[in-house]
């Protein structure tokens, strides 16, 4: 027990005397909780469109001013020919061109065919299957309003019938895009805590020789494996609380479900990362592999975990690999217990594939690290 | 020069002595192009929705029918009331509800005008615009055919040409963006971080004491983690092209120029970051925050730029990154050439000009 | 009586053999010199000793154990100062003897006794308290010994201690060895200088793994016809 406190103290004294180690442990998360809510939102807020008007009717001036008074359209006047149109979606000057046919009008009202033409960059797919959809949303329900007026239908069936959607938000009513991504940023920041630092702090042990010392005394492996793990389990949870206090105050996101559980699954979450730091570090020679290692799995864990990108459109054998993926699991249990209130039932699953992780990838680490100091 | 040439042995004999890592270097970028290439995707399929229908007609089953016969949804459950709705969201079972009003074809019918409501679990606010957008498309093609029975139909039409991505692959966004990353990475975290290494361990003492000059020390450093980051670009531009089938509609010489100069900006940053660093820990962590995140989040290759807040906006012209991909991505999916991304090119290369005297400036100070 | 005997010792890293069937006996309180060129199997030969690697084959008694059986019972019995430094450059003076002596289980009160004792001795009580990363590599390395023995082991390996240090304090350390040795201690300590090699009781001269000459500093002088080990060491290289 003293030599595993001692351990403990060594290292926290080693963490407190870096400066820039310690700065990092405090600005990350600020830094992170500041520009990630902001930046990381794929919400389309703002949608560039240019019209090119072959008829100038007052039909067609009045959709391009129902564009104007859209919150999410942006418009760029109206362009006079298609050679100008295609230089302005070149240089990214604008997404959306719509472009009315000549005779607009008068096709309208003979109840000629006519035909409205968008053209939409769909370099970024998001932005041009949202845009598009809006733009058919303004013309359609102009439309609908037109004929309504202007189609002297006699007949009552022969009234064109009007489907609207009404959306209710659950979980997130204000449709907040931070709701989602503040948690996100909970998980990331307990997951380099507990994987990147240790896994290059063992490894630096090796570099600069001073785990030659240790390996040289009787201490027993996993004795020093705890003295190393418990110090950054512990800034680990402290940085999980800080976040949760960073998420009520600046964003006035607080906890929906069990606190105690929370951080009860959140010790579990750590243990598997802070093991799999350590089996990492066990295994590479030198930092520079050990952080290639994690920023590779990271990446990969981010990717699989659904929080930049829709897990939904990923084919089979990816959902499989998900299995393996303990921030998927954690971040569903984030999710659930912060936004949803979830109770323990409906995260058991979870908490109980990250239990059965942190005890293979701890095991992993002490046999790993044993194997290598032979 | 003979002194460069010698420290660029020194170098590269390192490198591929540490053949894991050099492995690890040139692996890694493949791995995460196939990776990203095979799983990202904005599109959902057979999304898992509920379906609550008050009215049960023929009409609201024929809008239900509509549903599961698009690609997008898969009818999964049919709850009876709001709480159930609420508890399979929290399951994690739905990812959207649609509430069916009572008298759903009474409403159509007579009063021309019938309101569905969709519930929508914005805990995933990604998602839920993108599964809106498909109920929309749905509904819209209802009620065509809706009123395609009752009236006269429709007289005018919409058509929609999706320019340079016809097929509206995702990939076309990202294979950019990859390559930015893999360049910072291998390019910036590599040189600053055996830089540091050379601190921490105390060689670099050893080569200082030469009468080697600094400058060609960290030149020596960069250079070999430049032409690594070149041999997987070319490499990332390979698999997305032919797996991936990127367009490579500009000229590739240019393209390859491109590079090279993105590349002799992500290396002079690292330059920068090395000269302040003296752990590979403070060099690892000043590369991620510093660059790897600002790359990620501020370079439009994941979010929409012009959707963010006007200070971000802005700084994210500081960054390389965002000027890389807006000129990779015209030159190869636009076939835009020199005059339209002249810019561009200027930037980076002022870029480089800067963060390369401010490091030989700091250098010179540790004299 | 003999502190180390080993019989037979060989390590193979894949094909290379970094030592090949070595044997010798040290005797207690003795001082024991590992002399050779960089690569020639002395650092290996101590880290099988000390039972931070496993011989291939062959095998050690060190302080009466077994080095393949009973790896732990030897490390609680020696003291270890590596070619490195490798003592915590962001921790105190104090917190690294701290650290290590609590480690190998020295009670708190009498550890403290010790560290100030040993400080005294190597006249640093004034830098307890300095981080080791700024005091000069000559007081690190005496640091790093007062910290090898700190728990009053058997026996003491000493892997290249005085590499690096100016002459003076080399000087230091070895009145430092002596001191130690007079206690009863045995000392088994590698170096290349040549001249450290005569404040040996005995020397071995070891080659690609094998150990070529053992005897002490005067027999090997007398052996090889030559007056100082330095010339031994050079006839020797010559062959």
């Amino acid at each position: 027990m003293r030599t595993i406190l001692i351990l403990i103290k060594k290292e926290f004294l080693q963490v407190f005397r870096n400066p820039l180690l310690l700065s990092i442990l405090i600005v990350a998360p600020m830094v992170q909780f500041m520009i990630f809510p902001f930046c990381a939102d794929y919400e389309i807020k703002v949608l560039d469109i240019a019209f090119i008007d072959h008829d100038g009717s007052s039909v067609s001036k009045d959709i391009i001013n129902s564009f104007n008074a859209s919150d999410i359209f942006v418009s760029h006047g109206i362009i006079h020919n298609k050679k100008e149109a295609d230089k302005m979606l070149q240089h990214d000057k604008v997404d959306i061109i719509v472009e009315f046919p000549s005779h607009f009008e008068q096709d309208l009202m003979n109840g000629d065919a006519t035909r409205i033409a968008i053209t939409a960059n769909a370099i970024n797919t998001t932005k041009a299957g949202i845009g598009v959809g809006y733009t058919q949303e303004i013309i359609g329900g102009y439309m609908q309003q037109f004929q309504e007026k202007h189609m002297f239908v006699t007949e009552e069936e022969q009234i064109p019938s009007r489907l609207n959607l009404s959306y209710i938000y659950w979980y997130n009513e204000q449709m907040n895009y931070k709701n989602l991504i503040v948690p996100g940023i909970l998980v990331i920041l307990v997951t380099l805590i507990g994987c990147y630092v240790t896994a290059l702090n063992l490894v630096r042990e090796k570099e600069i020789g001073t785990i030659e010392q240790v390996n040289v005394t009787p201490i027993r492996r996993w004795q020093f494996l705890i003295g190393k793990m418990i110090p950054f389990w512990i800034l680990g949870m402290a940085e999980f609380i800080l976040g949760i206090f960073i998420m009520k105050i600046v964003f006035g996101i607080t906890v929906q479900g069990s606190f105690p559980m929370l951080l009860g699954i959140t010790a579990i979450y750590l243990f598997v990362m802070l093991g799999l730091g350590f089996f990492i570090s066990s295994v590479s020679e030198n930092q520079l592999q050990a952080m290639f290692i994690v920023l590779f799995l990271f990446i990969i864990f981010v990717l699989l975990s659904g929080l930049f990108t829709p897990t939904e459109g990923m084919p089979q054998w990816a959902h499989h690999i998900n299995w393996l993926n303990p921030m998927s699991f954690y971040m569903t249990v984030i999710k659930k217990v912060v936004l949803k209130g979830s109770a323990f039932i409906s995260v058991q699953k979870e908490t109980l594939i990250l239990s059965i992780m942190a005890v293979l990838v701890n095991t992993g680490a002490i046999l790993s690290y044993q194997e290598k100091s032979k | 020069m003979k002194e460069l040439r010698m420290i660029l042995r020194k170098e590269f004999i390192h490198i591929i002595r540490d053949r894991i890592t050099l492995m690890l270097v040139l692996a890694m970028p493949v791995a995460l192009v196939l990776l990203f290439g095979f799983t990202i995707s904005a599109d959902i399929h057979n999304a898992r929705i509920a379906v609550l229908d008050h009215s049960k007609d023929s009409q609201s089953q024929a809008f239900v029918r509509k549903l599961s016969s698009s690609n997008y949804f898969q009818v999964v459950s049919y709850p009876n009331t709001e709480t159930e709705i609420d508890f399979q969201f929290k399951e994690n079972n739905i990812k959207l509800a649609i509430v069916i009003p009572q008298n759903f074809e009474n409403q159509l019918e007579n009063e021309h005008n019938a309101v569905i409501q969709v519930i929508d679990d914005v805990s995933d606010l990604n998602i839920a615009s993108i599964l809106n957008n498909y109920v929309r498309a749905v509904v819209q093609e209802f009620q065509n055919e809706y009123n395609k029975n009752t009236s006269m139909g429709e007289p005018f039409s919409i058509t929609t040409k999706m320019m340079y991505n016809a097929n509206m692959e995702s990939v076309y966004m990202f294979v950019p963006g990859i390559i930015t990353l893999i360049m910072i990475l291998v390019t910036a975290l590599m040189s600053s971080i055996t830089l540091a290494r050379e601190k921490e361990t105390g060689t670099m003492r050893m080569l200082f004491i030469t009468p080697v000059k600094k400058v060609y020390v960290v030149i020596g450093k960069v250079i070999p983690y430049m032409i690594i980051s070149f041999i997987s670009t070319i490499v990332i531009i390979i698999i997305s092209v032919f797996v991936f089938k990127m367009p490579l509609n500009g000229s590739i010489l240019f393209l390859l120029l491109l590079c090279i100069i993105f590349m002799l900006t992500a290396a002079s940053f690292g330059m920068l970051i090395s000269t302040i660093s003296t752990t590979q820990l403070d060099a690892m962590m000043i590369t991620m925050m510093g660059l790897f995140l600002p790359t990620v989040l501020l370079s439009g290759f994941l979010f929409p730029l012009n959707s963010m807040p006007m200070i971000f906006q802005i700084l994210a012209n500081v960054f390389p990154a965002k000027w890389f991909i807006l000129a990779i991505k015209d030159v190869m999916i636009k076939g835009s050439g020199f005059f339209d991304v002249w810019e561009y090119l200027t930037i980076l290369f002022a870029m480089a000009v800067i963060f390369i005297s401010i490091s030989l400036k700091m250098l010179d100070k540790r004299n | 009586m003999n502190s180390i005997e080993v019989e037979h010792l060989t390590k193979k890293f894949g094909d290379f053999i970094a030592v090949n069937d070595i044997s010798f006996q040290v005797r207690e309180g003795e001082i024991f010199g590992f002399l050779g060129a960089n690569g020639a199997g002395k650092t290996t030969a101590i880290k099988m000793m000390s039972g931070l690697l496993q011989p291939t084959s062959g095998t050690a008694m060190v302080a009466g154990y077994n080095v393949v059986t009973q790896s732990k019972l030897i490390k609680r019995n020696i003291g270890y100062m590596s070619q490195r430094f490798s003592l915590y450059n962001d921790l105190t003076v104090f917190e690294n003897m701290q650290l290590f002596g609590t480690i190998y289980k020295i009670p708190r009160r009498e550890l403290k006794e010790r560290i100030m004792d040993s400080l005294a001795r190597l006249d640093m009580t004034k830098q307890a308290n300095l981080l080791v990363n700024s005091i000069p590599l000559g007081w690190k390395q005496k640091l790093a010994f007062a910290t090898a023995i700190l728990h009053k082991p058997k026996i003491v390996f000493l892997d290249e201690p005085t590499s690096g240090v100016d002459p003076i304090v080399r000087r230091e350390f070895w009145n430092l060895i002596y001191e130690t040795a007079s206690t009863g201690v045995t000392i088994l300590v590698t170096t290349h200088y040549m001249d450290e090699a005569e404040y040996c009781h005995r020397i071995s001269i070891m080659a690609d793994g094998v150990i070529r000459l053992l005897g002490t500093p005067d027999e090997l002088k007398k052996q090889v016809g030559v007056n100082t080990i330095n010339d031994v060491f050079v006839e020797y290289v010559k062959h």
